[in-house]
């Protein structure tokens, strides 16, 4: 698969998490809990993972990036940023990893912490939020973990058999 | 054990993390406008959700409707009651509408004041929701080309949802009330008072945990009261006045003992809403 559909295929991801997905999510789940789906944050980590960092890198920038300026975020970077720091550093470890199931989803589940604790830090930092860390960590962010490692778990044979369709490219390149 | 980074790389992140921390504290706050290739990303995204949204809504609300079927009978006598008021109140109105604008004339209004009260209701579509709960926003499908404008205010029928935060030609941001929080730079606090007596006073400053609106500086004589229908009053000169924003819920004495405090719940779903339709509400200027 090229860079093109994968390109198309994860806008696509990207208009459907702040529509369809919105409507999916039962209301009743809002009680006390938030969750979010970072669905294009899961398929930038596979790409990233499964194909190189660069490419993850890109993806992550570009989709953050579009996620400040179509969502009107206080300020234009956060998103980009912590997505692009979350696929590249998902891109360096699994060069060094053997990428089974479990390993995949553990960095997944690393990785979706880590952008929300990213998120987190610089909505703080800039004061757009005051929220303790605790309450956040226990009713948005361990609940949208587990809401996106399912469908991490729901995407992932898929997802590694077309990106792996031309996995020598990879092996090459980290030689 | 490997070095996950060089020098070299560990020197372009820094680079990079210095350059991602220029551009946020340049771009945050408020902008007079958004520049052409946001304001085209935005549109062109927005209107490709806009396909996406509304039918989506559309099968949702369907078996929401479904499940409430057998309410119909209930929900049908409740609604004939409230049109025969409605009925009512329309001849009240005129005879009033009629007798403020003699007054008004009598006493000389200018035009400004006379237009003051007449705001104009945008009818908007909601088109997306954000994704990301630290920072709620809806995009809705009307924007500068329709008139809109930052800091109009956004009402469902129930009540007030929230403020523009930003236009494009086409489409907007709106940044929900449950955003509100007199401890961070980016939102606005609501100056507020009751139907049931316009000299009350408060300002909607914080929306807790409990998913309740909390109202400060409320003068311990004053009347506010359990039940009372909490309005904006135009104020503080960003919402125009007269919106319906909540019930109160609880008044008792604030943290600091000298004002009073007031729970208001919101007259409009802002938990999880999934809103489709919403007014823009705009204050026509002379």
């Amino acid at each position: 698969m090229n860079n093109k559909i994968i390109w198309l295929l994860i806008f696509i991801v990207f208009i459907l998490e702040g529509t369809l997905i919105h409507w999916l999510i039962p209301t009743d789940w809002y009680n006390g809990l938030q969750v979010a789906p970072h669905f294009v944050l899961v398929l930038v980590l596979f790409v990233s993972m499964n194909r190189n960092r660069h490419l993850g890198l890109f993806f992550g920038l570009m989709f953050g990036l579009m996620h400040d300026i179509v969502y009107a975020s206080p300020m234009i970077g956060p998103h980009s940023f912590s997505m692009g720091l979350a696929a590249y550093s998902a891109g360096v470890i699994a060069k060094r990893l053997k990428i089974t199931m479990i390993s995949s989803l553990f960095m997944i589940s690393f990785f979706i912490v880590l952008y929300d604790v990213a998120n987190f830090s610089l909505y703080s930092m800039f004061r757009v939020i005051d929220i303790p860390f605790g309450t956040t960590f226990t009713d948005f962010i361990m609940p949208t973990l587990l809401f996106n490692l399912l469908f991490a778990v729901i995407i992932y044979v898929p997802a590694r058999r077309w990106l792996e369709s031309n996995h020598a490219q990879r092996e090459e390149e980290s030689l | 054990m490997f070095r996950l980074l060089g020098n070299k790389k560990l020197i372009f992140l820094l680079v990079c993390l210095i350059l991602f921390i220029a551009l946020m504290g340049l771009t945050f706050g408020e902008r007079k406008s958004l520049t052409w290739p946001e304001k085209f990303l935005k549109d062109t995204v927005s209107f490709t959700q806009g396909l996406f949204y509304k039918p989506a809504g559309i099968i949702a609300g369907f078996f929401e409707n479904m499940g409430m079927l057998s309410d119909v009978y209930e929900e049908n006598l409740a609604l004939k009651k409230k049109l025969s008021d409605y009925a009512l109140d329309t001849i009240r109105l005129n005879i009033l509408e009629e007798q403020v604008g003699r007054l008004e004339e009598a006493l000389l209004f200018s035009e400004r004041q006379k237009q003051a009260n007449r705001y104009i209701w945008h009818f908007a579509e909601v088109i997306s929701a954000s994704p990301d709960p630290f920072d709620q926003t809806i995009n809705i499908n009307l924007g500068e080309k329709d008139g809109i404008r930052e800091n109009m205010a956004v009402a469902t029928v129930d009540g007030l949802i929230g403020i523009v935060r930003n236009v494009a030609p086409f489409s907007s941001s709106v940044q929900l009330i449950s955003a509100i929080d007199y401890r961070v730079d980016t939102t606005k606090a609501i100056a507020a008072t009751t139907k049931e007596n316009e000299e009350s006073f408060g300002m909607i400053e914080r929306y807790t945990e409990e998913n309740f609106l909390e109202m400060n500086k409320i003068e311990s004589t004053d009347s506010i009261e359990v039940g009372d229908t909490v309005l904006t009053s135009g104020y503080g000169e960003v919402f125009p006045k007269g919106i319906v924003i909540g019930t109160v819920v609880s008044r008792g004495v604030s943290d600091s003992g000298i004002t009073h405090k007031a729970m208001i719940k919101p007259a409009a779903n802002l938990t999880g809403a999934k809103l489709r339709q919403v007014f823009v509400i705009e204050v026509p200027e002379p």
